[in-house]
């Protein structure tokens, strides 16, 4: 039970690092998108090891996604939900 | 200690544990500045099979700024990697590592490590000045490492096999030395009951009063891990100048090291941990002592983890040393009087407010101003800041230097940047006993136990710490590891006759 709920949170907080790429590349765009499959695909290739993320605020749905030697932060409150509600299988 | 395990967090982590800072012109070499940065405390030289090494995960730096807020600021980054030749032996090598026929024999050596040295700008711009530099062994002993030996005077073939001539200009040093600082730790850590005036210790009503004895260097058997760099002084100022006026402010250079960690660290189960995220820094160090002395257990590791522009809000511990309110009562012998009755005074007036300790404020976190400390200064300006400040247009002093630094009339030591072979616990120890309040107050009169105060050496002209540390005389200065064979150091020497 442990490891499956490892696994989904790794894989949600990869998709937490992909909103994070939309973000910062149209920032605007982002604030008036909810959804996910909305943003444009990022590269993907030069993500390597770990993808970690972390949810700081879940009431401001505030997410740290830590990958390589960067942190990304994005608010969203949805994906930190989503975060908490794997915790609390 | 310096610094050495001196925060309860750090204290668990001894890779990541800058011990020790050292910034001073080269004697032999005086148009360059040697940085010394040490880590991995108080190493048992018998210590295997896995012997010592840096930490394969850590950032080591060592930053050198312009300006006390870090407005400009170079750094040396080091990173290292850890290989195994051998998966299926247990031991840290299953032959000897020697030198033969001029080339070193690394074939029996199993665990190794490699660095890479990068320089940063202070515009940001990053190089790689080398890569693949290989770490020396540690000394095992006289079969697995022979090639090491006793030296007070150039190093020893294998440590001289691992010193690196980059193109840039520096010359580089990482693996393991002999620990340089010393300190009666016992007697220190024991309510201050330094042995050469133990007779003049409050007991407490607990034993009968001691009586004065010799003191005793705690560290003198232990090894270290240092990161040693040497490099141009025109390399290190803010416009490339090499400063002969030591009242030109391009002359100060403000130096500390820390060391940082990646934010997330994952056990998976595999035995090979995973790390993700920004560095953070866990450890820095700029004068000794100061994380150790000054700042109160709660936030020490705080402090660590803080720039040091930060320290303004430290500065309470040093404007208000809690050992200076100790002294007076720790050395106050069973039925008499203090051996530091101004200080008492000083501390009561300390207390209710009407003064502080300006002159540790100037030493440790600002500079001294010209004319404070005679011809010297080392100011960087009002923002408080814990860096070992260096004025390099001040010439090394190569013919019987102070053990005590500028308070032993020796401006090319402590807290002129740092020596190795330095007293700073002596140093510090008188300073905070009142002996530099007097520059700062010339109505001061210093108690004279705070001119007399020691715990290893009484000797300014020491440069031994009473024969129990050999430095070198040129690059890396530490001296040669200990041997793990020859630990403890009465250990029967019987084979070779010729080893340390």
């Amino acid at each position: 039970m442990e490891e499956v709920s490892r696994r989904m949170f790794v894989k949600r907080a990869s998709l937490g690092a992909v909103a994070v790429g939309a973000l910062a590349a149209t920032p605007l765009a982002w604030a008036e998108t909810k959804s996910h499959a909305s943003s444009p695909e990022p590269d993907l290739s030069g993500i390597s090891g770990p993808v970690v993320a972390h949810v700081r605020d879940l009431g401001k749905g505030l997410v740290d996604v830590f990958v390589g030697t960067r942190l990304v932060t994005v608010t969203d409150r949805e994906l930190a939900k989503s975060l908490t509600r794997i915790a609390a299988v | 200690m310096s610094s050495h395990r001196e925060a309860p967090e750090i204290s668990k982590d001894p890779v990541a544990d800058s011990t020790d800072v050292y910034a001073f012109v080269s004697p032999d070499k005086a148009d360059t500045v040697t940085l010394i940065a040490n880590y991995v405390p108080l190493q048992a030289p018998d210590g295997g099979p896995n012997f010592y090494e840096f930490g394969s995960e850590v950032l080591y730096e060592i930053k050198i700024r312009h300006d006390a807020a870090g407005r400009s600021e170079i750094s040396y980054q080091f990173r290292f990697t850890s290989v195994l030749e051998n998966p299926n032996t247990f031991l840290y090598n299953d032959g000897p590592i020697q030198i033969k026929n001029g080339r070193l024999d690394t074939s029996a050596w199993n665990r190794r490590q490699f660095f890479s040295v990068t320089r940063v700008e202070p515009n940001g711009k990053s190089t790689v000045l080398a890569s693949d530099l290989a770490c020396p062994p540690c000394n095992i002993g006289p079969l697995s490492t022979p090639d090491y030996a006793a030296s007070s005077g150039a190093p020893d073939p294998l440590t001289q096999a691992f010193i690196y001539e980059l193109p840039s200009g520096e010359t580089v040093f990482a693996g393991q030395r002999a620990e340089g600082f010393y300190v009666d730790l016992g007697t220190v850590f024991d309510l201050g009951n330094l042995r050469p005036f133990a007779a003049d210790h409050n007991t407490f009503g607990i034993m009968p009063v001691l009586t004065n004895m010799p003191g005793v260097n705690s560290t003198s058997a232990v090894n270290v891990h240092s990161i040693a760099i040497q490099v141009p002084i025109t390399s290190l100022t803010i416009d490339g100048s090499k400063p002969t006026n030591y009242k030109d402010s391009k002359s100060v250079l403000g130096i500390y090291t820390s060391a940082s960690r990646q934010t997330v660290r994952m056990i998976d189960g595999s035995g090979k941990d995973q790390f993700t995220g920004p560095f953070k820094q866990v450890s820095r160090m700029g004068n000794p002592l100061f994380n150790e002395l000054l700042v109160p257990i709660s936030k020490k590791d705080l402090w660590n983890a803080l720039p040091p522009e930060s320290d303004s809000s430290f500065a309470a511990g040093v404007a208000n040393p809690e050992l200076g309110q100790l002294l007076p009562v720790l050395f106050t012998p069973d039925g008499g009087s203090t051996l530091f009755p101004n200080l008492a005074a000083l501390d009561k007036q300390i207390a209710a407010g009407t003064k502080k300790r300006d002159d540790l404020l100037a030493i440790l976190l600002t500079g001294l101003p010209d004319g404070v400390a005679g011809a010297f200064q080392n100011n960087t300006g009002t923002t408080q800041a814990d860096l070992l400040r260096l004025n390099v247009a001040i010439p090394p002093t190569t013919s019987g230097p102070s053990n005590l630094g500028l308070v032993g009339g020796d401006p090319a030591g402590f807290p002129n940047g740092r020596r190795v072979f330095d007293d700073v616990a002596v140093i510090e120890l008188r300073a905070v006993a009142g002996l530099t309040y007097a520059l700062v107050d010339t109505s001061y009169t210093v108690d004279g136990a705070a001119k007399a105060v020691y715990d290893v050496t009484n000797d300014p002209k020491d440069v031994t710490a009473a024969g129990s540390v050999q430095y070198l005389t040129s690059f890396p200065y530490l001296g040669t590891p200990h041997s793990g064979y020859f630990t403890p150091e009465t250990t029967p020497k019987a084979v070779p006759p010729s080893a340390p």
